[in-house]
């Protein structure tokens, strides 16, 4: 009866294992498959073994590609991160008694309400270097008296990407981080500040520690989007990465190589690679930012197989007796 | 005994044809798709329905459901793995980069034969009635039989202010004087032979437009020189008789790559275009405003590359109106008088737009149909495509509906006959200029690759012409552009490929 009852557990779990492997183990199965062949989305599929992995030691875009992407995301992350950091110490500042902050929280999250398709369209016509408005409003102020090539020069296309997806996303991070500070009593604050912290060392001593779970998970998660950074300079960029390919992000090049130049084989193959860069980097990090935690749990482990190898021993020993 | 037996298998072979023959179709349902919603909303679908679903019609009672996902939507991302499943619609649509795929693919039926079989189709007279691009571009070259077929035909044309021409060409022996009969036309033809006719003469063309005024432009952007690439009626195949990179073609970019490169600017002053990316804003903007620039400066277009529907979607509904005195008449904002919104209304074209040709005759768009090899359906589909392709009554009220250009000689002579002119050309017979250019297409040159490899050059003559690290030269351009073909279609690349 005991067992029939620990078999039925397994039926419980079992809903998320079939979507677990229909909807993200078989396609991965499947790009591993379709990156052994040449396939152009239509007709049969040729299988040519490792060749398409060995053309990526040829690609004359994927360094750049990947290089691009890294760049755009590590702005993003600083900024987003630090933007949200500085709006949470406003807001759990306890001399401040900043008023508003379900109104805040629903204005800084509303850009990540809006579709990436109309966020493209309203920066391409803002920073339009010959006709945007931003220029416009720069040119009437006086402060250029040369158009700014915000998507025409290829550090500014970055960083204009950059701070698009900054804007997006910070209202994530604070939502989520003021949620971590709200579970701290304000009694703490209080006490700290009685003691004559400053909010330095509050941020230091009590913010940061109570919002580092969600700190990492920011930055993981933020780690594995920005290394799939497509919407905006796909759309902005209407697919083809200008200017001079640095806004041809590893997803952009992905999607082109599957879906414009029907080099599904390849793209398979350069898909996988950058699944494994991904995890690669996800472990990493995770390891980094977590080495506190990853120490304890293996001093644990450790004390733990001592302790029952002594009391093994023990046992072993009056046996013998 | 035997001759019962003969009887009974006769009579059982007999109810077993008649059973086949009364397929119940009030349980089958044809599926459509399409890339537009033309064939829903030009009555298409319900005319077939009419002709062959309704009572007492041979496919009575059977359901028919079109399915229209616009190219921007992912059309072919969810066609293709529909098609390869063996879920595929019964009939679909394509351009023709899409049907050369569907064709190559083997997902179309060979409708040739399924002409051949009809008693109520000519196929020879079809044939000859059809242009002969059109007719060309659907053979399936494993077959030799079409497989595609469209009802129009969408050749391209230089667009372009006949009172700015007159402006800066005005004064140049031939040019015609105003007033003189068909001003436009004849404005049109001297355009032809002295200033569109070739890739040089494009671009003295539009150096002369920028030194008679600083702020004026020819062309919008250089979107507007891609359909000119060839720059002949008989160009190249990307893919030679081997089946590789076809160096014929690589040395016929060369011209239109210079030309891309001289005529680009940093900024507009330094450009010979209005610098405005095609549709985009400003681009719409110019065809009947001046163009402001963020410094506050004011630019003038002249010029636009579009095919047969765009003038119709594109530059009409964007061309200046005037009123009875000639007066601009604005359009009015959504809460305007009703004064206003009337004049607007009443207001007409002023008439001052030619429509030239380029140095090579080109196309762009149109819709071809075809039916699904694997479809089982394929005759109520065969006849759905007789409703459209065959039926020339209806195809002649079709176009007297939306004014477009068809691909079927005897709809198209007495409509070009009769024609009277389109008002916003200053009455010019667009109609027979568009007719003239689609005899002169060619397209058996097209191959699959075509798309992929103008879209990865494409790249790397912008990288050139904005001066990006390592463009130095056509040299540059044409070695990158090989190293992309190398990983991106692997099958075609060829070593020892022209680098100037």
């Amino acid at each position: 009866m005991n067992k029939l009852k620990d078999k039925i557990g397994y039926v419980f779990i079992s809903p998320f294992f079939l979507v677990f492997f229909l909807f993200n183990a078989y396609p991965i199965l499947f790009t591993v498959y379709l990156s052994m062949t040449r396939y152009k989305g239509y007709g049969a599929k040729t299988f040519i073994g490792a060749d398409n992995f060995k053309l990526i030691f040829k690609d004359p875009n994927l360094v750049d590609a990947f290089m691009n992407t890294i760049k755009i995301w590590g702005v993003n992350i600083f900024f987003q991160i630090f933007l949200a950091l500085l709006l949470v110490l406003v807001f759990s500042d306890i001399k401040y008694k900043v008023k508003g902050l379900g109104f805040f929280r629903v204005v800084f999250y509303l850009p990540n309400l809006i579709a990436a398709a109309s966020i493209a369209l309203i920066f391409v016509k803002l920073l339009d270097k010959d006709y945007g408005v931003v220029n416009q409003l720069l040119f009437s102020i006086g402060w250029i008296d040369k158009p700014i090539g915000w998507l025409t020069n290829p550090i500014l296309a970055q960083m204009s990407v950059s701070g698009i997806q900054t804007w997006m996303w910070f209202g994530n991070s604070f939502i989520l981080f003021m949620a971590s500070v709200q579970a701290v009593s304000k009694e703490t604050f209080e006490a700290a500040s009685i003691d004559g912290a400053g909010r330095l060392q509050i941020l230091k001593n009590i913010t940061i520690p109570s919002i580092k779970p969600i700190l990492m998970y920011v930055m993981v998660t933020g780690l594995i989007g920005g290394l799939q950074l497509f919407d905006i300079p796909f759309l902005i960029t209407d697919g083809k990465g200008f200017p001079e390919g640095s806004l041809n992000t590893m997803i952009v090049y992905i999607y082109n190589m599957a879906f414009v130049y029907k080099n599904y084989g390849y793209a398979s193959a350069l898909s996988f690679v950058l699944f494994l860069v991904i995890m690669t980097f996800t472990v990493i990090f995770t390891l980094l930012t977590n080495r506190t935690e990853i120490k304890e749990f293996l001093h644990k482990r450790k004390v733990s197989k001592e302790r029952k190898k002594e009391i093994a021993n023990v046992k072993g020993s009056a046996k013998d007796e | 005994m035997k001759k019962l037996l003969v009887l009974l298998v006769l009579s059982l072979s007999a109810l077993l044809v008649f059973t086949a023959c009364s397929t119940d179709y009030s349980k089958e349902k044809l599926v459509i798709w399409s890339f537009t919603d033309e064939l829903d909303t030009a009555g298409d679908i319900e005319h077939f329905k009419e002709m062959f679903t309704a009572e007492g019609k041979p496919y009575e009672g059977m359901e028919v459901e079109f399915v229209a996902v616009s190219i921007q939507d992912g059309y072919m991302d969810k066609i293709l793995p529909a098609l390869e499943a063996g879920n595929g619609p019964d009939i679909f649509t394509g351009e023709l980069d899409h049907i050369k795929q569907f064709i190559e693919a083997g997902y179309y039926a060979d409708i040739e034969t399924m002409m051949d079989k009809d008693k109520d189709v000519d196929l020879a007279a079809e044939k000859a009635d059809y242009k002969d691009y059109i007719w060309q571009s659907g053979i399936d070259p494993a077959t030799g039989k079409l497989a595609a077929l469209s009802w129009q035909v969408t050749p391209g044309a230089i667009f372009f202010k006949v009172d700015m021409a007159a402006e800066v060409w005005g004064t140049e022996p031939g040019f015609p004087a105003e007033g003189t009969a068909d001003y436009n036309t004849a404005v049109t033809n001297w355009m032809n032979d002295n200033k569109f006719n070739t890739i040089d003469n494009l671009l003295e063309a539009q150096k002369e437009v920028k030194a008679y005024n600083a702020n004026w432009r020819l062309f919008p952007d250089d979107q507007s020189v891609r359909h000119f690439a060839a720059g002949t009626n008989d160009p190249a195949m990307w893919i030679d008789a081997n089946g590789k990179l076809n160096p014929e073609k690589i040395k016929e970019q060369i011209p239109y790559i210079n030309l891309v490169k001289e005529m680009y600017g940093d900024t507009i002053d330094s450009s010979l275009t209005a610098n405005a990316g095609e549709w985009s804003g400003p681009w719409f903007d110019a065809m009947d405003k001046d163009l402001v620039d963020a410094e506050g400066n004011t630019w003038q277009v002249m010029a636009y590359s579009m095919p047969t529907w765009g003038l119709k979607y594109i530059i009409e509904p964007n061309m200046e109106l005037v009123d009875e005195s000639g007066n601009t008449v604005t359009k009015p904002a959504e809460d305007a008088d009703q004064a206003e919104k009337d004049a607007y209304a009443a207001a007409h074209f002023k008439g001052n737009w030619g429509m030239a040709s380029g140095p090579n005759s080109y196309f762009w768009g149109g819709t071809y149909l075809g039916i699904n090899a694997d479809s089982k359906l394929s005759e109520p589909a065969f006849a759905f495509l007789k409703s459209m392709l065959f039926d020339k009554e209806r195809l002649a009220e079709r176009q007297a509906a939306d004014g477009d250009m068809y691909s079927v000689e005897s709809v198209m002579a007495p409509v070009i006959a009769q024609y009277d002119g389109r008002e916003s050309l200053g009455g010019m017979n667009h109609l027979k200029v568009f007719n003239e250019e689609a005899a002169k297409i060619n397209l058996s040159n097209v191959t699959v690759y075509d798309r992929g490899l103008n879209d990865l050059l494409g790249i790397h003559i912008t990288n050139y012409k904005q001066g990006a690290d390592g463009y130095n030269s056509v040299s540059d351009v044409l070695k990158a552009f090989y190293a992309d073909v190398q990983v991106t279609f692997p099958e075609i690349y060829v070593e020892g490929l022209p680098t100037e």
